[in-house]
């Protein structure tokens, strides 16, 4: 039994060949293939400026250098016990010399006898300061150090989303022409389906279902395809442990990956019922 | 028999025009009352197929007054067409069948239009297929027709849904003289049930088959009327 359109009864084939052919899937398919990786790539980077950004404002580094270690001591639990007594400061830890000497290791080999700073870690409360403490004590908040780290993976990222909106314009212009160019191939056939009656809504119909058919096979390829390049470079970054990962990709990103190319393709299936109108407005 | 009722279809001062070059049509003038049925003849290049898309509103006049159905067709908005089409039938002179569908569902595609449901299509589709002797072929595309058996599909197709005009042009042009000879009858049986007929052809043979209808005759674009068709518009209802 053949199907048909139970909006406009029309026959299945009516105005193309029934094998999904021409260019318009392949052309979707590529720019939704794109989109999705464009996409993978737009959420990664937000998640990776998030998790580099995660925190850094409330903390900071507070480091006592001497190179007389009694004084360096004083010193230190002068500005610990100050840190300690401030509202602004929701804990003040001290780093042990062991640790400090551990973490310097593969730079600095045994770092004994070294004059090492005394270093504290300060988690600040939110949107505080870190208290007035010595001159000689050296303060480092650690936005300073990632924020601009977190600034260049936000500006990728956005990057990134302006690339997926180009990709979904560029599938739409291209669904556009090819509606215009089968519009003009089928112009007879639609110039017969008028004056055997047929409305302008029973022909834009015929048209949607075909070009629907193409634009969201295209889509559907081309996002899972996307879906599954995505998939593997998150898996290799998980693999490599790299603190930029952020996390990684989560459930709801993934679903927005599949579904950023099926909404540029419905875009271009809603653009060319437009300019199927609109060519339908001018014929008699 | 002659009953005044108004025309099926009116024209009045009509005039059709191409772009900026010389009227095609000027000054056509007359009537077609229902049930009639008319041929109209005239050289190559008179404006037989110029007439004939202002009749199955493929195009719309460029002045003078068309009425149709009783509907001004002048000023009547686009909307309101395909109700008016749907009344039409229109055998093409090049048959214009939709290639990509079989001759059984190019026969369909009024009724379709129309919104038949789609299991109370077969029955009159091979009805109509057998009666124009192509029962055998209703699947075939119409690339694979000959251009007779293609021209019977293109009349199927105009009669099925039993409209209540029905324009063909050089309708009998492609088919040898038997088969043209049972269209002629099918177009006559048409008639007898209302359906205004109009054929505009070449053949004079055709003419002389049918003695009660009327000849319009054009020349240069412009109307004459050699049996006063056009005066006096014959009606035959019920004959």
């Amino acid at each position: 039994m053949t199907l048909r359109n139970r909006f406009t009864e029309m026959p299945k084939g009516l105005l193309a060949p029934r094998r999904i052919g021409g260019p318009v899937p392949w052309i979707i398919g590529i720019m939704a293939f794109l989109m999705a990786l464009a996409g993978a790539a737009a959420l990664g980077l937000t998640r990776a400026a998030q998790g580099a950004s995660s925190g850094v404002e409330q903390r900071a580094v507070v480091q006592v250098i001497d190179a007389d270690a009694a004084r360096r001591d004083a010193n230190a639990a002068k500005a610990l016990a100050t840190l300690r007594a401030s509202p602004a400061v929701e804990s003040a830890t001290p780093v042990a010399d062991a640790q400090l000497a551990g973490e310097l290791k593969p730079w600095l080999g045994d770092a004994t006898g070294l004059p090492l700073p005394a270093v504290i870690d300060v988690v600040l409360k939110p949107g505080m300061a870190v208290p007035r403490l010595e001159p000689s004590v050296r303060v480092e908040r650690q936005s300073a150090l990632l924020g601009p780290l977190g600034d260049f993976l936000r500006t990728l990222g956005l990057l990134a989303l302006a690339i997926v909106l180009m990709m979904a314009l560029v599938a739409v212009a291209a669904t556009v022409l090819a509606a215009r160019a089968a519009f003009e191939a089928q112009r007879d056939t639609v110039e017969v389906l008028h004056l055997i009656g047929a409305t302008d809504q029973q022909v834009k119909g015929a048209f949607q279902r075909r070009v629907a058919l193409d634009a969201l096979s295209g889509g559907a390829i081309g996002a899972l395809a996307g879906l599954a390049v995505a998939a593997l470079i998150a898996g290799r970054l998980s693999a490599l442990d790299a603190g930029l990962a952020g996390g990684g990709l989560r459930g709801l990103d993934w679903l927005l990956i599949v579904l950023l190319p099926l909404i540029g393709a419905m875009m271009a299936v809603v653009a060319a019922r437009r300019t199927v109108a609109q060519a339908l407005e001018a014929t008699p | 028999m002659r009953v005044d009722m108004e025309p099926i279809v009116q024209f009045d001062r009509v005039g059709l025009r191409y772009g900026t070059q010389a009227e095609t049509l000027s000054d056509i003038g007359f009537a077609l009352a229902p049930g009639g049925f008319y041929f109209l003849t005239g050289a190559s290049g008179a404006g037989k197929t110029s007439l004939l898309r202002l009749l199955y509103l493929a195009q719309r006049p460029t002045r003078g007054s068309l009425r149709l159905f009783g509907h001004d067709v002048v000023a009547a908005p686009r909307a309101a067409l395909p109700a008016l089409r749907r009344r039409i039938g229109v055998v093409f002179q090049d048959f214009r069948l939709i290639p990509q569908l079989s001759a059984r569902d190019n026969v369909a595609l009024p009724l379709r239009i129309a919104g038949m449901p789609e299991d109370e299509l077969a029955g009159p589709v091979e009805e109509m297929l057998a009666w124009v002797g192509l029962a055998d072929r209703a699947a075939a595309r119409p690339a694979t027709l000959s251009g007779g058996e293609q021209q019977r599909v293109a009349i199927a197709r105009a009669v099925i849904a039993r409209p209540d005009l029905l324009v063909a042009d050089e309708p009998t042009g492609n088919v040898d003289p038997d088969m043209a000879h049972r269209l002629l009858h099918l177009f006559e049986s048409l008639n007898r049930l209302g359906t205004t007929v109009l054929i505009a052809t070449h053949d004079l043979h055709l003419l002389g088959r049918v003695p009660e209808a009327r000849m319009m005759r054009l020349e240069r674009g412009r109307l004459s009327d050699p049996t006063g068709a056009l005066r006096h518009p014959p009606i035959r209802v019920g004959a």
